[in-house]
């Protein structure tokens, strides 16, 4: 990992997985290397029998798209980017189907410049607070669905569904992932102070200490009625930071 | 105390279940009006009690008899100040339809984060009104087109045709009540229904109880 990017996330079951003894179908994954640092989150569709597969699948299959991928610096469109991940998820998953392991995607990947790469598929928030205090979001529930309803590797979509977007290299900047048992249940007026929160104050703690702590704060999730299961990650770059 | 309460909403998913009522004046004979208002404050008196769901229910009353008008604003359940409907004037179910297409589209009344809503449409006439547009535009709506739809016609002169077009499905079934004590049971049914999605691992998710075994939950 960069010494200019924090990289830090939890994932835990929803009460109602821990009910019915099923496991996790979030799953995040951090990874860092010459193409830079990247942060997944996936959120399997709790509708199909292997969704915790797929959720890890995607998340694994992002881990070796960035790795093939020559980067945004090069020009490369973004993309053949997700081709890839669309590919080597399926990949992945074999011999189980695309539609028995449907799930969400979203990463972010901080290049080597600093350049930001925001991808995503489905329900999955991506939020981007700038140095300046600028508030960047992608994905999230569409004003037209209901809740559980989601575009995902492994149902019906099109190369532009996804969402892309790209960040100029810059520093200071906090960049937030998250499924939707946790985006649905932001106050959209109280988000950057969502975000400053996990950069902040659960950002300054210790690492191992840390991952205890996020995992608490999502054991103990204050909306009533919650069920889903619940990932957060986060990508801090230190103030001043550029590599 | 965990941080996360200031950033969070308060409130569980709504999932929202909207009862569309024809209140004209035909609804005054053969105790219809008094039958229908009783069942529909036991089924928000039981789905106030409802609190082991995955969701709150929140419920919504349209009326149509002279005018159009939305005599239960969506609220939730445990909330709502029950006062019973008049039966007056003629049918303006298209007002109604747009009415409810109006509240289900309606981002802030009906959030994305609540559960498909259902639709209850209730009726023992011919609307007399042009409802074939409000019809078309809520079937064709990018939210309300999605919601569970049920229908009841309530004596020999409901419009059949009128309420399977509503329901917008070949597999669909309109209920007949034939007398005022029929609309309790379907209204139990109705509440049994939506009871079960509120409970059920995937409350967006259309769960069966099958209408023939309704005298299961009746009690007559």
């Amino acid at each position: 990992m960069s010494k200019a990017v924090d990289i830090y996330g939890a994932s835990v079951r929803g009460p109602r997985n821990r009910r019915e003894g099923r496991a996790n179908q979030d799953a995040w994954a951090r990874s860092s290397g010459p193409f830079g640092d990247l942060v997944a989150v996936c959120d399997g569709m709790g509708s199909r029998p292997a969704a915790d597969v797929g959720a890890r699948a995607a998340c694994e299959a992002v881990k070796k798209a960035v790795r093939l991928w020559p980067g945004s610096a090069a020009s490369a469109d973004p993309t053949h980017l997700v081709r890839l991940v669309e590919t080597l998820w399926r990949l992945e998953l074999s011999p189980r189907t695309a539609s028995e392991c449907a799930s969400t995607c979203a990463f972010a990947l901080r290049e080597p410049d600093g350049h930001v790469l925001i991808v995503g598929l489905g329900d999955g928030l991506a939020v981007v607070r700038r140095a300046d205090g600028d508030l960047l979001t992608l994905g999230g529930r569409s004003s037209e669905s209901f809740c559980d309803e989601t575009l995902a590797l492994g149902t019906p979509h099109r190369i532009d569904d996804w969402w892309i977007a790209t960040e100029p290299p810059s520093s200071g900047r906090t960049l937030v992932l998250a499924t939707d048992g946790v985006a649905d249940d932001i106050d959209p007026t109280q988000l950057a102070g969502f975000v400053d929160w996990l950069a902040n104050d659960i950002g300054r703690i210790a690492p191992a200490a840390r991952w205890r702590r996020l995992q608490q704060e999502l054991r103990d999730w204050p909306v009533p009625h919650h069920v889903d299961d619940k990932t957060i990650a986060v990508l801090r770059e230190a103030a001043g930071g550029q590599p | 105390m965990s941080k996360l309460k200031e950033f969070t909403v308060s409130s569980a998913r709504p999932l929202p279940v909207i009862v569309m009522a024809d209140i004209s004046g035909s609804m005054a004979a053969d105790g219809k009006i008094d039958a229908l208002n009783s069942a529909v404050a036991e089924m928000i008196a039981a789905f106030a009690e409802e609190d082991d769901g995955r969701a709150e229910i929140h419920v919504a009353v349209a009326t149509f008899g002279g005018d159009a008008a939305l005599h239960v604003e969506l609220t939730p359940a445990s909330g709502v100040q029950w006062t019973p409907m008049k039966a007056n004037g003629r049918t303006p179910m298209g007002a109604a339809l747009d009415i409810v297409t109006d509240l289900i589209e309606d981002r802030e009344r009906v959030p994305s984060r609540a559960y498909r809503p259902t639709v209850v449409l209730v009726s023992d006439g011919l609307p007399n009104d042009e409802w074939r547009g409000p019809l078309a535009r809520l079937l064709g709506s990018e939210r309300a087109a999605k919601a569970q739809r049920f229908a009841l016609g309530i004596g020999a002169d409901a419009d059949h045709d009128v309420l399977r077009a509503f329901l917008d499905d070949a597999e669909g079934r309109v209920f007949e009540a034939h007398e005022a004590r029929e609309i309790r049971k379907f209204f139990q049914w109705v509440t049994m229904s939506v009871s079960s999605r509120s409970r059920s691992a995937q409350p967006n998710h259309t769960v069966d109880v099958d209408p023939l075994n309704l005298d299961d939950y009746g009690d007559f």
